[in-house]
């Protein structure tokens, strides 16, 4: 079963195409990274497989389910986090949880599963304001695990993260993904993290995929010693080789 | 629907509102001092002896029940303005969350919150200034029920303004319900408008309802065909409300204006 079926995805704003009809299979269990420069169209990519933004065409099934007439349906097993998202405000860590929680209809036992997780459970009782980015950042995945999602989608998720607590994320990443068989689909622009943890990376360029395989395949097939190399080949408009 | 996740957006503002000092003078201090100064206004003509067509008791009883809408305007538009002030408008919609399940919660979160409020009024204008606003009699309560009704669908007129222009549009989050107020005849009658402010005022259930209010507190019976005109009305801004805020979600989503919360 595929976790993610995208076919001819496009949208536009105004005279900008964002996304110029990309077709995505990700299967169920697979550690995928998708790649590109700002504006390669990561974001709105992602949106309208939230079901936030409506593609202009194209079609979406999350884990079988049909954006957006199932919804619903798919969100229930789906979660999201990213950088640019911020707990809201006078909420506890805690609270923060516990609201996930009943949205996705979790049990309560969660709360303190992911806050072990992530190593969040020591500032349960703080707020917003009490956090650093960092922290912040990290309830923001805890938050995310709460519903033992099958399908996760992070934006940039260690942005503001010391090394080795982005470290610990992404080994706690790696272990949810082997113990509960959870799809993840993460955008990134720390290469280091992302030949770390994907097996498989899809490079967008100006709205399109230019480069889908293993972090090996990619840089080999632009002629790369390494992703990072890639990455900037690919931003500067480079060609495949 | 699901019950569940109307109760976990009520659960998330009331944790947020309570745990909020400013949020709790908003809720009970600034209608006291609203109370505070038009019932010393009154006051102050009464002792004056000034020769006035209607009696003072109409002024608080319009301050009291004005603030019913500007309050359910305010309260039931403000856990979205505070999803965006939470950069967690994405998180909203990425969920799943219905828009019906959303704006259920929030709306009876924004009620329990004008409930408070304006019980703390009425009390404290009964303690004061010894208006009880009960003396309004079961018209009361269809009054309180069409003036919410008026509130929710101003708030849908106001959700949908800042799905479309996102925070910038709070000024008129804040603004809207003062654009209906000279219109509602809340503190005079119809009858002072010109004539095209008059047309206009005959479309909005308010301008009925403060008609009829004036109406009680003269000791005349209570006129129920204007409250039915004002419920009939309700309906047609009610449903006008919801689908302008529709609209504009599906817009939001069609042209990708979901970027201006984040």
């Amino acid at each position: 079963m595929y976790a993610i079926e995208a076919t001819g995805l496009t949208k536009s704003f105004k005279d900008t195409t964002a996304v110029d009809g990309i077709d995505l299979l990700v299967e169920e269990g697979e550690l995928v990274a998708m790649l590109g420069a700002n504006g390669a169209g990561k974001t709105t990519t992602l949106m309208m497989l939230l079901a936030v933004t409506e593609p202009d065409a194209g079609e979406i099934r999350l884990l079988g389910h049909r954006l957006p007439d199932e919804r619903v349906r798919a969100l229930e097993q789906v979660s999201f986090a990213a950088s640019y998202l911020d707990m809201p405000y006078r909420m506890t860590v805690k609270q923060v949880l516990e609201i996930a929680a009943r949205i996705y209809d979790a049990p309560r036992s969660r709360v303190g599963h992911v806050a072990e997780l992530f190593g969040v459970e020591r500032f349960m009782k703080r707020t917003r304001a009490q956090l650093s980015s960092g922290q912040k950042t990290l309830v923001g995945l805890a938050r995310a695990l709460v519903n033992r999602p099958r399908l996760l989608i992070l934006d940039e998720p260690t942005a503001s993260l010391d090394p080795d607590v982005a470290q610990r994320v992404r080994e706690t990443l790696r272990r949810v993904q082997a113990e509960e068989g959870l799809t993840l689909l993460v955008t990134s622009h720390n290469m280091h993290d992302v030949e770390r943890l994907c097996r498989r990376v899809v490079f967008l360029s100006r709205g399109r995929i230019v480069a889908d395989g293993s972090p090996g395949e990619i840089a080999a097939h632009f002629g790369s010693d390494s992703l990072e190399d890639t990455f900037v080949k690919v931003a500067s408009g480079g060609e495949a080789r | 629907m699901s019950l569940r996740r109307v109760g976990a957006v009520y659960r998330r503002h009331m944790y947020v509102a309570i745990r909020s000092f400013p949020r709790i003078l908003d809720t009970t201090m600034w209608p006291f001092v609203d109370l505070l100064l038009w019932g010393l206004v009154t006051v102050y003509l009464r002792d004056q002896h000034v020769r006035l067509a209607a009696p003072v008791s109409f002024l608080l009883g319009g301050l009291l029940l004005w603030d019913i809408v500007f309050r359910t305007k305010n309260q039931v538009a403000l856990p979205f303005i505070e999803e965006a002030w939470s950069r967690n408008v994405i998180l909203v919609l990425a969920s799943p969350l219905t828009a019906t399940e959303y704006l259920s919660g929030a709306m009876l979160w924004g009620l329990t919150t004008v409930s408070i409020g304006w019980g703390l009024m009425a009390i404290a204008a009964w303690a004061l200034f010894a208006f009880g606003v009960f003396a309004l009699g079961p018209p009361l309560v269809a009054f309180m029920l069409a003036l919410i009704v008026f509130g929710v669908a101003l708030a849908m007129f106001v959700l949908g303004l800042l799905l479309r222009f996102g925070e910038e549009a709070e000024i008129m989050a804040w603004g809207l319900a003062f654009m209906v107020l000279p219109f509602s005849a809340v503190y005079y009658p119809v009858t002072v408008l010109p004539g095209w402010a008059q047309t206009i005022a005959a479309t909005l259930p308010t301008s009925h309802i403060f008609g009829a209010m004036r109406t009680v507190l003269a000791g005349s019976p209570a006129p129920w065909e204007q409250l039915v005109i004002a419920l009939a009305l309700d309906t047609v801004w009610l449903a006008a409300g919801f689908a302008f805020a529709r609209h504009m979600l599906l817009t939001l989503k069609r042209r990708g204006y979901v970027t201006r919360f984040i």
